[in-house]
């Protein structure tokens, strides 16, 4: 099975952008704590949460998804929300997956392939 | 595989159970519009899906008339006309004064109580607004 299609234990829906609200720290360090607990995670960036993804950002929500990637964590981004931000592909970090169909894929990460769901 | 068969619970052939719960009102965010999008798209891939809407995500019910711009209310009637099932909190209704002759038709006004009914049927759970 490839790793794309691994059950991940929990899911995490973003859709603040890093320093909108304390809560995108706090609920990166939850997704951090999982793995920590041995726990795999999938992250899906909608609305707001894609300018998480954009590189080159000096902030502690945007470290944290670094270090999150390197720990296994499988990382969606919506298009839609990219174009709608002006963001190009080229303006990503890398390692995080895009999907042009944001919403069939939240759902099927949600319904199909995440043990549990937080969503913030 | 057929389309729709991954979406059963094999045990009782039921389809999974998407909730969600929109707590934000239409146009202060994106929330209401991703709420319903989620939900109209679970609803075409088979799911079944109930929709609860509490506090300020009560006022996107109001949205009747039709707009020359993005309209929540037309997803919500949307997401209704496809079979979704949209219920909104009593209580918080009442404190905006939404009633059934000033929302969006075939909606049912329970008590929140319900969406702990809701909770114990569903398979998954998405909170959009917080």
């Amino acid at each position: 099975m490839s790793r794309e299609n691994q059950i991940k234990d929990i899911g995490f829906v973003l859709t603040k952008a890093p320093i909108e609200s304390s809560l995108t720290y706090r609920f990166l360090s939850f997704a951090q704590n999982a793995i920590d607990k041995n726990k795999t995670i999938g992250l899906f960036l909608i609305s707001d949460g894609v300018w998480l993804a954009k590189k080159n950002q000096n902030n502690k929500p945007h470290k944290l998804l670094n270090k999150l990637l390197e720990n296994g964590a499988e990382v969606t981004v919506s298009k839609d929300h990219l174009m709608a931000a002006g963001i190009e592909d080229s303006d990503l970090i890398s390692g995080v997956n895009v999907t042009e169909q944001p919403y069939v894929d939240l759902v099927d990460q949600v319904m199909e392939k995440w043990n549990k769901v937080i969503t913030i | 595989m057929e389309q729709g068969d991954y979406n059963m619970n094999a045990e009782n052939i039921k389809p999974k159970v998407l909730t969600i719960l929109l707590i934000k009102g239409p146009y202060v965010s994106e929330a209401a519009d991703i709420a319903l999008k989620t939900a109209l798209k679970a609803k075409r891939k088979g799911y079944a899906v109930n929709v609860f809407l509490y506090l300020d995500g009560t006022w996107v019910s109001h949205l009747k008339d039709n707009k020359s711009f993005n309209n929540p209310g037309d997803w919500l009637k949307r997401v209704i006309r496809t079979g979704v099932s949209v219920k909104m909190c009593e209580r918080c209704s009442k404190a905006r004064d939404l009633n059934k002759d000033n929302i969006v038709d075939n909606i049912l006004i329970p008590g929140s109580y319900e969406f702990i009914e809701l909770l114990k049927q569903s398979d998954k759970v998405l909170t959009f607004g917080g």
